[in-house]
């Protein structure tokens, strides 16, 4: 059922409504506010993901430039990030989650965001070209566009299908990791992507259901806001069912690229525990306002554990023979 | 997000250059080892 939107608080970009800062003496930027703008936590994610594309991949590279790689890759996600929450620094103000971040708390101005999220991407690109190959520069920087730009600028504030298209930007990582080992594109990287691609909208539709009232009030058009939590609930349930068969794929492949049993029976295991948490979200209803939305924080914490220990298991399967 | 905050902006401005400067050393070991790996 389509339900109005509220109105949005001031387009992202524009002025900050950050009366507390008036008349405030400016102070320097602290590092440790800079290091939060890169949002270390999602960064691990990323570097895990990549970390596992870099490792699974069947040519060695040498450890030097498997530790420049995944920093490129850590460098990049942490300029994206940075640009953000420089762009989106008035919704955040607007919302619980993140109206701590620095920059709505007053603790860091939007030029000097702006400028070292600039410096990272940029530095990360170069590096990445320089040290280990232009593809995976050129991947890398198409997935800080995508993140930055296409998700962030364009996407976010206009259409529900935000996260399922913006979510690309997020299942690169390994994409990138496997490029700069191998130094070309096949199709088990490709693969890869399409699994962090299909797990990324019932992993933030689950946190979107229990932070539902915060993106209603700055206005974004999460699927719960617009589409209601009915309809979410059965896409979070469909992308679940398709995620089965994908994420034990690799286990299928034609020719040289594909795993043992060891990543295909854990990635039908996992996968099938991930189904389960799915039906217990998509088959029910909210309770009523006092509902505590268990199985939704179970899906979204299930998730999480789900995507590393899926890669580990791809690590693991490139490392031990049985 | 910080914790323990220095308390005024020259404690703030030294702690940020000295993570610069440890930044800056870090970039140019790993150039000198990136360099060694791509010659081997």
């Amino acid at each position: 059922m389509e339900q109005a939107l509220p109105q949005p608080l001031p387009l992202a970009g524009g002025e900050l409504k950050a009366a507390h800062l008036a008349g405030a003496t400016p102070m320097p930027a602290d590092w440790r506010d800079l290091f939060a703008l890169t949002k270390p936590r999602v960064m691990s994610l990323v570097i895990f993901t990549g970390l596992c594309g870099l490792l699974a991949a069947p040519q060695n590279i040498h450890p030097v430039l498997g530790f420049t790689a995944i920093l490129c890759i850590a460098m990049g996600a942490g300029g994206a990030a940075a640009l953000n929450q420089w762009w989106e620094a008035d919704l955040d103000a607007g919302m619980k989650r993140t109206a701590q971040r620095p920059i709505p708390q007053g603790r860091l101005d939007r030029t000097t965001a702006r400028d070292f999220a600039g410096v990272l991407c940029a530095a990360s690109v170069f590096l990445m070209g320089v040290a280990i190959s232009w593809l995976a520069a050129a991947i890398l920087a198409i997935s800080i566009v995508y993140y930055a730009v296409v998700y962030t600028i364009w996407l976010k504030p206009r259409t529900p299908q935000n996260i399922v298209i913006g979510g690309g930007a997020g299942a690169f990582p390994p994409l990138i990791g496997w490029v700069a080992a191998t130094g070309h594109i096949s199709l088990m990287p490709v693969v890869l992507f399409a699994i962090i691609f299909m797990w990324t909208p019932p992993h933030f539709w689950a946190l979107a259901l229990f932070v539902k009232t915060d993106y209603a009030k700055v206005g974004i058009p999460m699927m719960p806001v617009v589409a209601g939590e009915r309809s979410t609930r059965r896409q979070i349930l469909v992308y679940a069912v398709l995620l089965l068969p994908l994420s034990a794929l690799p286990w299928w492949l034609p020719g040289d690229e594909h795993t043992g049993a060891i990543y295909g029976v854990s990635a039908l295991v996992l996968s099938s525990v991930f189904l389960g948490f799915a039906v217990r979200v998509g088959l029910r209803e909210r309770t009523g306002p006092d509902d505590a939305m268990k199985p939704e924080k179970q899906l979204f914490a299930y998730s999480i554990l789900y995507l590393f220990a899926l890669f580990a298991a791809l690590v693991a399967d490139r490392f031990i023979a049985i | 997000m910080p914790d323990h905050k220095p308390q005024t902006a020259e404690q703030i401005r030294r702690s940020r250059n000295r993570v610069l400067a440890l930044s800056l050393a870090a970039f140019v070991v790993l150039i000198f080892f990136v360099s060694i790996a791509k010659m081997s």
